[in-house]
């Protein structure tokens, strides 16, 4: 059980970490805002059946989700051609956060969690209820996929 | 060129951090909303605190003067329209604008609204708001969440473990494996739209057909070669929509010249029709 002030103070604590993850996801000022307020709308109502101790992976959880279902809703409803504005960024972005707004869903949402939310694989394993034999399968991958688009000269993904 | 570690640090350092005034909102909303009863929520207190919020929120957003206010007509009139439609009130709301184009979705937010479906406003400048519905169980949001994770948590062990291969790769996944996993999840209440991956039949298009079509388009569309298409990599998906949609959907990562760019196509499996196309390439805003 969580009261208001613990949601509000864990809540104040994770903002801009919940903010980048979802920025990160759609690239888009309002549209990250509407991700994080939708998401901790439902966490609220969520609060009191959720272990406080996983909590934060919890909540990065539900902003991806919702940052997903904005994105994929972006592209389901836009036509051929209106293509050039499916995925609308409002500035440029570097390449690395290009070639992780391109990975596939399953893959981004892992590589979000552990590279730019910081949970580790036993956390992300427990947020999305899979084994952490496949968060450490998908990481795996999802790390092959970036070396692929980006130069080794570049970065470095540990 | 010097190498850059991706980490947390580096990401933190390179998204931008929210917008003072949208956290200090955010976080006062939520210091004034009610505390949620711990038992089932009726309809009208969960309309009322959601009314609440968004009041607060718009007000918020409108007394520190943030430039909404085309916007928040807009968004004003696609909600009228949602209530005229069919009398419900605010429910779960997307807002996503494309030039001038807004669309507004609501969703249920809590199992007892299965019925309610999903209507999608469609408002452009000097037209009358448009309003679709289409049907969606959403048993796999919110509170059904987790009892929805709870329950199929035994069968996907199961297939992962027991089903799969040993030395499985989880991109790597046949059609056929894919389908069985995504059929775990609908059968234990998730969202169709998020995992439809199925099996094409013989009323639709073969894969060859559709690669070759998906060649065609996105050589036609930005100009790359078939043999950079062909000699780079590339994920397969077949998925199946509630409503009938089924689409062959090719992740791309072209060879050569053009190996710095992905592209995504999506390709209707009954006629081979483009649905959409997506060009992702590093630098672009």
């Amino acid at each position: 059980m969580m009261d208001k002030s613990a949601f509000v103070a864990q809540t104040e604590e994770q903002f801009s970490r919940l903010y980048r993850v979802s920025y990160a996801i759609l690239r888009h000022q309002a549209d990250a805002q509407d991700a994080v307020q939708q998401a901790l709308m439902k966490a609220w109502a969520a609060k009191d059946r959720v272990d406080p101790e996983r909590f934060r992976a919890f909540l990065t959880r539900i902003v991806i989700n919702e940052s997903h279902n904005i994105q994929r809703y972006r592209m389901r409803v836009t036509p051929k051609d209106e293509i050039e504005i499916a995925a609308p960024h409002e500035e440029p972005m570097n390449g690395v956060l290009d070639a992780v707004h391109a990975l596939p869903e399953k893959f981004r949402t892992v590589f979000t969690m552990m590279y730019i939310a910081g949970l580790s694989e036993k956390e992300i394993a427990a947020a999305l209820h899979l084994p952490v034999s496949t968060v450490k399968n998908r990481l795996y991958r999802a790390r092959e996929m970036l070396k692929k688009v980006l130069s080794d000269e570049e970065v470095i993904i540990p | 060129m010097s190498k850059v570690t991706l980490n947390e640090e580096y990401f933190t350092q390179t998204l931008p951090a929210p917008d003072p005034d949208f956290e200090q909102q955010t976080l006062q909303t939520l210091r004034q909303l009610p505390e949620p009863r711990p038992e089932r929520i009726s309809r009208p207190r969960l309309v009322l605190a959601l009314s609440i919020l968004l009041v607060l929120l718009l007000a918020t957003a409108l007394a520190v003067g943030i430039t909404y206010s085309k916007r928040y007509q807009a968004v004003q009139s696609g909600r009228d329209a949602v209530q005229g439609y069919q009398g419900i009130e605010h429910l779960q709301e997307y807002a996503l604008w494309q030039g001038d184009t807004l669309t507004l979705r609501y969703e249920p937010v809590m199992p007892e609204y299965h019925s309610l479906g999903v209507y999608t406003v469609t408002v452009r400048p000097g037209e009358a708001p448009e309003v679709a519905w289409e049907a969606y169980d959403p048993v796999a949001k919110d509170r059904a969440m987790e009892q929805a994770y709870q329950a199929i948590d035994p069968a996907l062990n199961d297939f992962y473990h027991n089903t799969l291969p040993a030395e499985y790769k989880d991109n790597d996944l046949t059609l056929e494996q894919a389908a069985q996993r995504d059929a775990l999840y609908r059968e234990a209440g998730f969202d169709p739209l998020n995992y439809a991956a199925a099996i094409p039949d013989k009323q639709d298009i073969s894969q060859e057909e559709a690669w070759a079509i998906a060649l065609q388009a996105l050589e036609a569309e930005y100009g790359i070669p078939a043999d950079a298409l062909e000699n780079g990599g590339k994920n397969i998906y077949f998925n199946a929509y509630p409503g009938g949609q089924r689409e062959w959907f090719f992740w791309v990562f072209p060879a050569g010249d053009f190996q710095d760019d992905i592209y995504s196509i999506s390709l209707d499996a009954a006629d081979g029709a483009v649905l959409y196309m997506v060009h992702d390439v590093p630098g672009h805003g």
